[in-house]
């Protein structure tokens, strides 16, 4: 679905490379978590392989179209929600989607079945009608999600998708994503919560100063998962006991399983009949 | 939050963040900087010198040779006091209410009173500078002109201008304070009301240019008989009239030249001065009400209000990726009060304004060198107005702002959309020089009360306005996608025009200069080259033209679409 290898990308007024050599690839079916430090060289990355920025030198294909050589063929196959969400604000939801499936050249029947089907699941029938300004933050991110949807890409690429998201538009991308990869296409998304993309994450890998240090599976491997947050960690060089004793337990409260928070709940009720 | 407290030391940093703001660091100035702002100045000091001299001739012409000095003052003061008004609703809208950093600002621990005092500072600083710079110019000439005319003007009198400078500063400043908040209100009601905006818009354009031209039309008048027009003895009657009764405005000019000219007496000047005081107490008095008691609700209505929006319901119809770009270009400056009146406006208004404006230069023209000039002026005219409307073709990129990367990850090559975006602009612009040169036919035609072009004129200057205005298109495009400054605000508007923007509007006015000026030198005279002439006659100048336009068009054509996509790919956002 994806292929990067060799990616190389250094700003023309900067004295570093902001990605160096990096190479990986995301096969049908996988979510793939893109990991790293702020200016680590995720967004580069991403914005290299969606066409945004050109590059140095190494190939990008998606679904085998090189994004250099045939960029039209590679970016039919890809939606791209970007970390900021920009979308042209002064149209109106509708209008919004209906732009770009145009320009994706959706049929009308396919486009009209697509975004009715996730404007009722965003819960977004009052607002598709007025200017996207009018919208709040979570529902512009919305917006911009069906907007890359709305397509059927075989490949979705999403930059932080979730921040400033509310938990039930979380648990809905969640769900997309995973519906995503269940119809034998690709997911890859790039994020600073350790715990999501463990949940979440088929494979994975961690970028630090714009280098790619470590790859590794996480689906069916307990291991892998169980280590994460150490290994992020010490592989971008800000492992600090402390921290990472304070993390690793505040994610622990967070995620604590429903039995054991029954069997807690159960000791305070045993507690109070005594 | 305690609203009305204000502590020296926020005020302080709030006027240093909006200096910061407004003229960036000096630490950043680059020597390339240094030299732009040079530029500006000088640039600006040579157009403030040109209009001061105009100011000077038509002092002259009121003072010394139609003796209507005091009622000159009293127009003079009446017509800068309102431009000056109008000037500082802009500013106070700008700056108190439509800026914005508001948003912003109240998250800071400061009070809503040490905001608005704080950009109060800066809106009375910019009145008072505004108007010295556009009365100043006309007491000091009256001062002058009075003074050779045999009028006693002393030292003092120069002083006095100062003061009543001043003095006149503080009613606008007062005015705008006050009347900011309904006009915001209207605005606010009218913004998601696109056509009626823009009909206004069109409907306030032309009447103040065809308002502008009549006045220089009255003013040429009288340079060709003195005995008609603006210096009849009937209009002379109406002025001495208008002088008489023009309340606020002639108590300004009796303090300045009540002993000089009107044979006032000191008791009288008291008087006015007394009046002056009394209205301008009253005034700031109510202005400062006004904008303590509702400059808080207006800047929150303001920062809710950004969100309000219209609803329509639209149909998910298919349309071609061509199609779609196109519209999506043309709905984004619609439904932009700034883009539509710098845009929409412009071209819609342009064909009302080129005929005002070409009636004008050739009643005068062709009376002081003969009809030949009509093909040339036409020229000169039309694409002036259609550089004024295609130039902002060259912020296209630019206006993308924080949406620029979707034009880099839809599947639509970059020449595709640079050719709908070309195809939107150059369509209006077209359109828009069809109908002026359609205006000029009409006014000059063969069918024409006074018929001064035929009608192959008329097809050659429509065809070389045409390829002018789309080479002036391309260029404009070409421009931006050289070099795009993202530049937008809070709702995705431009902060302010580029450098593109100014480019554009330089080549085209040079362009219609050498065009209007060949066409009419060589109208008049033949160019010999050896024992044949050149050109001979308006139809040789004609063909020069079309061959230069072609190979204009040519150029430019090539300029933007060769390497396009390349060139294209290496825009960062």
């Amino acid at each position: 679905m994806l292929k990067v290898e060799g990616l190389t990308k250094k700003y023309p007024k900067s004295d570093r490379y902001s990605v160096k050599d990096i190479s990986f690839e995301v096969k049908a079916g996988e979510i793939f978590g893109f990991l790293g430090q702020n200016g680590a060289g995720k967004s580069t990355t991403i914005k290299c392989l969606t066409g945004i920025l050109p590059f140095d030198s190494g190939t990008i294909e998606i679904c085998g179209h090189d994004i250099v050589k045939d960029p039209i063929g590679a970016k039919l196959e890809m939606g791209y929600v970007p970390d900021n969400h920009s979308v042209y604000e002064k149209l109106t939801g509708r209008e919004y989607v209906n732009y770009v499936a145009d320009i994706y050249r959706v049929s009308k029947e396919k486009r009209v079945e697509i975004y009715n089907q996730y404007i009722e699941l965003f819960k977004l029938q009052e607002a598709q009608d007025k200017q996207i300004k009018s919208y709040s933050h979570g529902m512009k991110q919305k917006i911009c999600i069906i907007s890359t949807l709305v397509h059927e890409p075989k490949l979705w690429v999403l930059d932080e998708p979730m921040i400033g998201l509310d938990p039930q538009a979380i648990a809905e991308i969640i769900a997309l994503m995973k519906q995503h990869v269940a119809k034998g296409n690709a997911v890859f998304f790039s994020s600073h919560n350790l715990d999501l993309v463990k949940r979440l994450c088929d494979r994975c890998a961690i970028v630090n100063k714009g280098e790619m240090v470590d790859f590794f599976d996480l689906k069916d491997n307990e291991e892998n998962k169980k280590n994460l947050e150490e290994r992020f960690f010490k592989i971008t060089g800000t492992y600090e006991e402390r921290l990472f004793k304070d993390y690793a337990s505040q994610e622990l409260a967070d995620v604590r399983p429903e039995s054991e928070e029954a069997e807690t709940k159960g000791d305070v009720e045993e507690n109070e009949t005594k | 939050m305690k609203q009305s407290k204000i502590s020296a030391s926020s005020l302080k940093a709030l006027i240093k963040l909006d200096i910061r703001g407004r003229f960036g660091s000096r630490k950043d100035i680059s020597s390339k900087d240094i030299v732009s702002r040079i530029f500006n100045i000088l640039f600006s000091v040579v157009i403030y010198g040109i209009v001061v001299f105009g100011i000077y001739e038509l002092t002259n012409i009121f003072v010394k040779r139609s003796g209507l000095g005091y009622e000159w003052l009293v127009m003079v003061t009446g017509i800068t006091m309102v431009l000056a008004t109008i000037i500082s609703i802009i500013t106070v809208m700008k700056n108190l209410y439509m800026n914005g950093d508001n948003e912003l600002l109240l998250q800071f621990p400061v009070t809503s009173a040490e905001i608005l005092v704080s950009k109060s500072i800066y809106c009375f600083i910019h009145n008072v500078a505004i108007c010295y710079i556009l009365i100043l110019p006309f007491y000091v000439s009256f001062g002058i002109v009075a003074g050779s005319a045999g009028f006693t003007i002393s030292k003092g009198y120069y002083a006095e201008v100062l003061v009543d400078i001043f003095l006149i500063s503080l009613i606008p400043f007062s005015l705008a304070n006050i009347l900011a908040v309904p006009v915001m209100m209207v605005v606010n009601k009218l913004k998601n009301k696109h056509l009626l905006m823009l009909i206004i818009l069109i409907v306030l354009l032309v009447g103040a240019f065809v308002a502008y031209m009549e006045v220089i039309r009255m003013i040429l008048r009288y340079f060709q008989s003195e005995s008609v027009s603006i210096f009849s003895p009937q209009m002379i009657d109406n002025y001495k009239k208008f002088g008489s009764i023009a309340y606020p405005f002639k108590w300004y000019a009796n303090m300045l030249s009540g002993t000089i000219l009107a044979g006032l007496s000191t008791k009288d000047i008291g008087l006015s001065f007394l009046y002056v005081a009394l209205v301008t107490i009253g005034l700031l008095v109510a202005g400062f009400f006004v904008t303590v008691k509702l400059y808080y609700k207006t800047i929150l209505w303001g920062i809710e209000g950004t969100k309000e929006s219209f609803k329509l319901k639209t149909r998910m119809s298919v349309h071609s990726q061509f199609e779609a770009s196109l519209r999506r270009e043309f709905l984004l400056i619609y439904r932009s009060f700034n883009y539509s009146f710098q845009y929409l406006a412009m071209a819609v208004a342009a064909p009302i304004m080129v005929y005002y404006c070409n009636n004008l230069a050739v009643e005068f023209g062709s009376a002081s060198v003969g009809p030949k000039i009509v093909p040339g002026l036409s020229l000169l005219v039309i694409i002036i107005f259609s550089t004024m409307i295609v130039s902002f073709a060259a912020t296209t990129i630019s206006r993308e702002g924080s949406e620029f990367y979707l034009t880099k990850i839809i599947p639509m090559k970059y020449s595709t959309q640079v050719i709908s975006k070309f195809v939107l602009y150059s369509v209006v612009a077209v359109i828009s020089v069809t109908l002026s040169t359609l205006a000029i036919g009409l006014a000059f035609g063969p069918n024409a009360k006074r018929p001064l072009i035929g009608l192959a004129d008329i097809f050659a200057i429509w065809g070389i306005s045409e390829m002018i205005t789309m080479a002036l298109t391309c260029l404009s495009v070409w421009a931006d996608v050289k070099s795009p400054t993202f530049n937008v605000s809070g709702d995705g508007e431009m902060v302010k025009a580029n450098k593109n923007l100014a480019i554009a509007l330089f080549v085209g006015i040079i362009v219609a200069v050498g065009y209007g000026v060949f066409a009419i030198i060589f109208n008049y005279i033949k160019l010999p080259v050896g024992d044949i002439y050149l050109i001979d006659g308006i139809n040789d100048v004609y063909i020069g033209l079309t061959i230069a336009s072609i190979l204009i068009l040519a150029a430019s054509v090539c300029l933007l679409f060769v390497k396009l996509d390349k060139r294209y790919t290496q825009i960062v956002p």
